[in-house]
C-alpha cells in the first residue's frame, strides 16, 4: 500500500513536532515528525463528545499459512494488560478497564487489511484514551498464560459465526476464489489455526506492525485542533519505530478460467444459493458501481432478484453483501430458498435473468438505488463514531481523502456503467458460486 | 437544538429541531395491542407488509418506486402490539415523502393479489426462523414468563404458519382501523419547517378520530418457575440461552431503577463492565458475549429481567454453572458502594454520549415519549439514577434476583447436554 503526500508546512495550520499533509472534506491530514504517525482531525462542535480511533495498517492480508486469525486474536490481545497496567497494578487492563471506571464506548474490529481500535468519550476523558491507547502500542503482554483464556473467548466468537450458513458458506467460497491471494482466508480464520496460536507467534505480528509508522489516528468530535495534536504529540510523540522495515505480501492471483465451485452439507433447514464475483478493490470507482449494481441486483422489495426469487415464493430472502478490501474481493449474493426449492435451478435462473436484464428495466432501478445510498450517507455522518468507523475503511485503502467524494463518485455512476458491470462481473471466469445443502 | 412535547388527544408530537440538518427522521409509535390471539398475532405478522403493498392510486409497486425515488426509507415493524413507522428522507425530500406516507396510512389498498403474496413470502421466512438460535430462545424465555393473550408471548412457529393461511381481508381491515383510531406517538427531528409539515400531516389524519376509545389490552405475567426448556439446533455450533425471570413492578415502581442497575452490575449490555464479563468470558474464557438486561417495563404492564450468553457444547455445562455462581453471589452478597458509584458514573456518561448524534437522541426522546413521559419527566427519570441508595438496589437484588427461580432457554445443538443441563438446574 502505498501513497504519495506532498508534505508542505502551512503557516496557519503549524502545529509543533508536526508537519502539515493535507486536507479534505473538512478533514485534516498532519504527521508527527518523530516518528512519522499520521493523524486525521475533523471538528464537530458543541456535542461534548470525541472519537479516538487508531488504526494499524495490518489485518488478515498480513497472516501466514497456519496463522489465519492472528491479527483478530492480537487485537483481542490489546484488551489485557500492558507492562503499564501492571506496573502500576491495574489487572483488567486499562482499556477495559477504562470502559468500566467512565462508560465510555470502546471497542475494536479485524479486517482484511486494517485492525482498529476505538473510544467514543466526553471530551474531558481525551488524555486518558489517548495515554491508553499509546501504551497499547509498545506495551502488550503476549504470554501463553494471558493467551489461553482469550483463545477460548475467540473460540466462541469462531462458533458463534460458524453456526451461520451463510457465513460459513462465504468462508469456503473466499478459500477457492483466491488461490494464492491471502484474501482467500477470513479475518477470523480457521479454527484449527486458532486452536494452535502461541504467545511468541502473536509477539513477532505485533513488533512487525504496531508501530508510530504503520497506523492512522483520528480525532474527530468537540475538541479544538491544538488540544487534539498537543496530546496526541504527548502520548505517542516518543514512540520510536523498529529498524526493521513493514513486511508485506505482494500477491498477484493467478487467473481464473471458469466458475468455481463449492458445496458444504450439514444437518440443517436451511438452503442457500450463494453467487460470488469477484470486483474491484475499495474505494475506486468501480467499487462505488459495484455496489450500485448490487442495491439494483438484491436490495429492497423493489429490487431484480427480490421481485424474481422472494415475491414468487421460491426464496425466502435474498442479500447481497460487499466490503470495502482494498484489492480485488469476492462479493456474494446469498439467496436463501423457500423449502422444496432446488439449488440448481435458482442458480440458473438468476444467472440467466441478470444475463438478460434490459437497460429499460435497469435504468429506473440504478436512479432509485443512487438516491437510496446518497441518503444513507447523510446518515452515516450523523455522529462522530460513525464518520470514524466509515472514514477508517477509506484510511485502510490508503486513499483517505476520497471520504469526502464519496458522493460525488456516488452520483457519476452512469446506467452504461452499471450496464458493463453487469456483463463484466457474471461471465464464467469471474463467478465462485456456493451451495448450502442442508440435510 | 431544540427539544418539545406537544400532547393532543388524539396524538403526541415530539421535536428536535436542529438548524440546517440535512435529513429529517421521524417515529409514528402505535399501541395497537389487544388480545394476543394467535389469530392476531398471524394479522399482525402480515400488516407491516399489507401497509406497504398498495394504497390509494398507488399499487405495491409504483408506491415503492415513488418513494425510492425519493431516495427516503419507510420502515415498519410491529412487535409485541407496537406498530412503529420509521422514515427517513434527505431534507430536501422529505415533504415530498410525506404525501404518501398519508397515503399508505389512511388508504391501503388490501389487494387480494397482494395478500396472498405476503402469506407465501411470510411463511417462507417462518420457515427461516426456525433456525435462528438466539430469537427463539429468547421467545422461549418470555414465553415462561408470560401468558399467551400477552403481547410479548410468541406462538410457535408451525401454529403461526398455519394460522397466516386463514388471516382474511375482514381482520386486516379491523387492524387497521385500530391504528387509525388509537392514540399516535410521533417523534421527529431535523429542521423547524419540516417538523411543521410533519406535524400537519398528522394532524391532518388524525383529526377524524376526535377521542380514541379506551383499550386496556391483555397482560398475564406469570409467577416466576425454574424451569429449564432446551430446543435441539443441529446446524449450529454453540447453544444460545436466555436466563430470567418475571419481575411483578411497571416503571414508575421505586424498585425499577435500582434493579435495572442491579442487572447492569451483573451484565451490563453491550460493556465490559458486568460482573459476568469479567468472570465467565474474561477469566475463564467460557464465551465470547453475556449481557443481562431489563425489559418489557411499562407504566402499566410488568417487565422481566434476563442474561443472554451462548456456549459451545462442551462449555455449556460449566458456563451455566458459572453464571449462576455469579448470580447467587449477587443475591446472597449484594453489590457494593464502590460499584453503585462506578455504574452511577457508567449511566451518566452514556447519557452524555447519546448527545453525539441527533439520530441517537431522537431514538432516546421517542424511547421516553411512548411511556408518555414529559420534558420534565424525562429529565427526572434519567436525574433519578444519582440518588439512589446501595440499599434500595441490594433490596431490589433480594426481592427479584432469586437464583432457585430462575427459567433457562436454550437453543441450539443441545442434545449431548440436555441431561446434565437439566439435572443442574434441578439442582440449583
Amino acid at each position: 500500500m502505498s501513497k504519495k503526500t506532498t508534505i508542505r508546512t502551512v503557516n496557519k495550520k503549524s502545529i509543533p513536532g508536526y508537519s502539515y499533509i493535507t486536507q479534505a472534506g473538512g478533514v485534516e491530514e498532519y504527521k508527527l515528525n518523530f516518528n512519522g504517525l499520521r493523524v486525521l482531525y475533523f471538528n464537530r462542535p458543541n456535542t461534548g463528545v470525541v472519537t479516538t480511533n487508531i488504526t494499524y495498517l495490518v489485518g488478515a492480508r498480513d497472516e501466514k499459512r497456519g496463522e489465519t486469525g492472528v491479527a483478530h486474536m492480537l487485537e483481542h490481545m490489546l484488551f489485557k494488560p500492558t507492562t503499564f497496567d501492571l506496573a502500576a497494578g491495574i489487572k483488567s487492563g486499562s482499556a477495559v478497564e477504562f470502559e468500566r471506571k467512565t462508560g465510555c464506548n470502546l471497542n475494536a474490529n479485524t479486517w482484511k487489511d486494517r485492525t482498529t481500535y476505538y473510544f467514543n468519550y466526553p471530551v474531558e476523558y481525551l488524555n486518558e484514551a489517548l495515554r491508553i491507547e499509546a501504551e497499547r502500542m509498545e506495551g502488550v503482554v503476549l504470554t501463553d498464560e494471558a493467551l489461553k483464556p482469550e483463545q477460548g473467548n475467540v473460540l466462541s466468537e469462531f462458533d458463534m459465526y460458524n453456526g451461520e450458513p451463510g457465513f460459513v458458506l462465504a468462508v469456503q467460497m473466499v478459500g477457492v476464489a483466491f488461490q494464492s491471494h491471502p484474501y482467500g482466508h477470513e479475518t477470523l480464520g480457521y479454527r484449527e489455526d486458532i486452536e494452535d496460536y502461541t504467545a511468541a507467534k502473536l509477539e513477532v505480528f505485533y513488533r512487525d506492525y504496531y508501530r508510530p509508522d504503520n497506523a492512522v489516528i483520528m480525532v474527530i468530535g468537540d475538541i479544538d485542533k491544538e488540544t487534539a495534536l498537543t496530546a496526541i504529540k504527548k502520548e505517542f510523540g516518543d514512540i520510536k519505530n523498529p529498524n526493521t522495515p513493514i513486511p508485506r505480501f505482494a500477491i498477484r492471483e493467478p487467473k481464473q478460467e471458469g466458475i468455481r465451485r463449492i458445496s458444504i452439507e450439514r444437518p440443517s433447514s436451511t438452503n442457500i444459493v450463494s453467487i460470488g464475483f469477484k470486483h474491484q478493490g475499495f474505494p475506486s470507482e468501480d467499487w462505488f458501481v459495484t455496489s450500485i449494481m448490487l442495491e439494483v441486483l438484491a436490495s429492497g422489495p423493489e429490487s431484480i432478484l427480490q421481485k424474481l426469487l422472494v415475491d414468487t415464493g421460491k426464496a425466502s430472502s435474498v442479500e447481497s453483501m460487499i466490503e470495502p478490501g482494498s484489492e480485488v474481493n469476492l462479493a456474494f449474493i446469498n439467496i436463501n430458498l423457500a423449502p422444496g426449492q432446488n439449488h440448481d435451478e435458482i442458480e440458473h435462473l438468476t444467472l440467466i435473468t441478470i444475463k438478460e436484464l434490459t437497460n429499460d428495466l435497469i435504468t429506473p432501478l440504478v436512479k432509485k438505488a443512487k438516491a437510496h445510498i446518497v441518503t444513507s450517507e447523510l446518515y452515516s455522518r450523523d455522529s462522530s463514531s460513525l464518520i470514524a468507523g466509515e472514514l477508517t475503511e477509506y484510511v485502510s485503502s490508503g486513499q483517505w481523502e476520497i471520504y469526502g467524494k464519496t458522493i460525488e463518485l456516488l452520483e457519476a455512476v452512469t446506467v452504461k456503467k452499471v450496464r458493463d458491470c453487469l456483463t463484466n462481473s457474471f461471465i464464467h471466469s469471474n463467478l465462485t458460486i456456493g451451495h448450502f445443502i442442508g440435510k | 437544538m431544540k427539544f418539545n412535547i406537544d400532547r393532543k388527544e388524539t396524538f403526541s408530537f415530539a421535536t428536535i429541531t436542529q438548524k440546517n440538518d440535512p435529513k429529517v427522521s421521524a417515529f409514528i409509535t402505535i399501541d395497537i395491542h389487544q388480545e394476543n390471539s394467535l389469530s392476531t398475532q398471524a394479522a399482525q405478522l402480515m400488516f407491516s407488509d399489507v401497509l406497504l403493498s398498495g394504497a390509494g392510486k398507488y399499487t405495491r409497486d409504483e408506491f415503492l418506486s415513488a418513494v425510492n425515488t425519493l431516495g427516503a426509507s419507510v420502515d415498519v415493524s410491529l412487535g409485541n402490539g407496537n406498530l412503529t413507522i420509521t422514515l427517513r428522507a434527505s431534507s430536501q425530500n422529505f415533504k415530498k415523502l410525506l404525501p404518501l406516507v398519508e397515503t399508505m396510512l389512511t388508504t391501503p389498498t388490501f389487494s387480494k393479489t397482494e395478500i396472498t403474496r405476503i402469506k407465501s413470502t411470510l411463511t417462507n421466512e417462518l420457515h427461516e426462523a426456525k433456525e435462528n438460535s438466539r430469537a427463539i430462545a429468547y421467545e422461549e424465555l418470555l414465553n415462561t414468563i408470560y401468558g399467551s393473550g400477552d403481547r410479548k408471548f410468541t406462538y410457535e412457529i408451525e401454529e403461526l404458519i398455519s394460522a397466516l393461511q386463514r388471516v382474511n381481508i375482514q381482520k386486516l381491515k379491523s387492524l387497521h382501523q385500530v391504528v387509525l383510531s388509537q392514540p399516535w406517538t410521533c417523534s421527529v427531528a431535523g429542521d423547524d419547517d419540516y417538523l411543521e409539515a410533519f406535524k400537519k400531516m398528522i394532524s391532518k389524519v388524525k383529526k377524524n378520530y376526535s377521542i380514541p376509545k379506551t383499550i386496556i389490552g391483555i397482560h398475564q405475567q406469570k409467577t416466576p418457575q425454574k424451569i429449564c426448556t432446551l430446543k435441539n439446533i443441529p446446524s449450529k455450533q454453540n447453544i444460545d440461552f436466555n436466563i430470567g425471570a418475571p419481575v411483578p413492578i411497571t416503571l414508575h415502581h421505586p424498585d425499577y431503577i435500582p434493579l435495572a442497575i442491579a442487572v447492569d452490575v451483573l451484565a451490563m449490555w453491550g460493556n465490559f463492565a458486568g460482573r459476568l464479563m469479567e468472570t465467565v468470558r474474561i477469566e475463564e474464557g467460557l464465551t465470547y458475549t453475556i449481557f443481562g438486561k431489563v425489559g418489557g417495563f411499562t407504566g402499566s404492564e410488568q417487565g422481566f429481567w434476563r442474561i443472554w450468553t451462548f456456549f459451545s457444547p462442551d462449555k455449556a455445562l460449566q458456563g451455566i454453572k458459572s453464571t449462576f455462581n455469579q448470580i447467587e453471589k449477587l443475591y446472597k452478597e449484594g453489590i457494593s458502594e464502590a460499584e453503585l458509584t462506578k455504574f452511577k458514573t457508567i449511566l451518566n456518561t452514556q447519557q452524555i454520549l447519546i448527545q453525539d448524534s441527533i439520530t441517537g437522541q431522537l431514538r432516546d426522546l421517542h424511547a421516553y415519549h411512548c411511556h408518555q413521559f414529559t420534558l420534565q419527566e424525562m429529565k427526572e427519570h434519567k436525574e433519578k439514577i444519582n440518588s439512589v441508595t446501595l440499599e434500595e438496589v441490594n433490596d431490589a437484588i433480594r426481592t427479584y434476583l432469586n437464583p432457585n427461580t430462575l427459567t433457562i432457554s436454550g437453543a441450539g445443538p443441545v442434545n449431548a447436554v440436555k441431561k446434565d443441563l437439566q439435572a443442574f438446574i434441578k439442582s440449583v
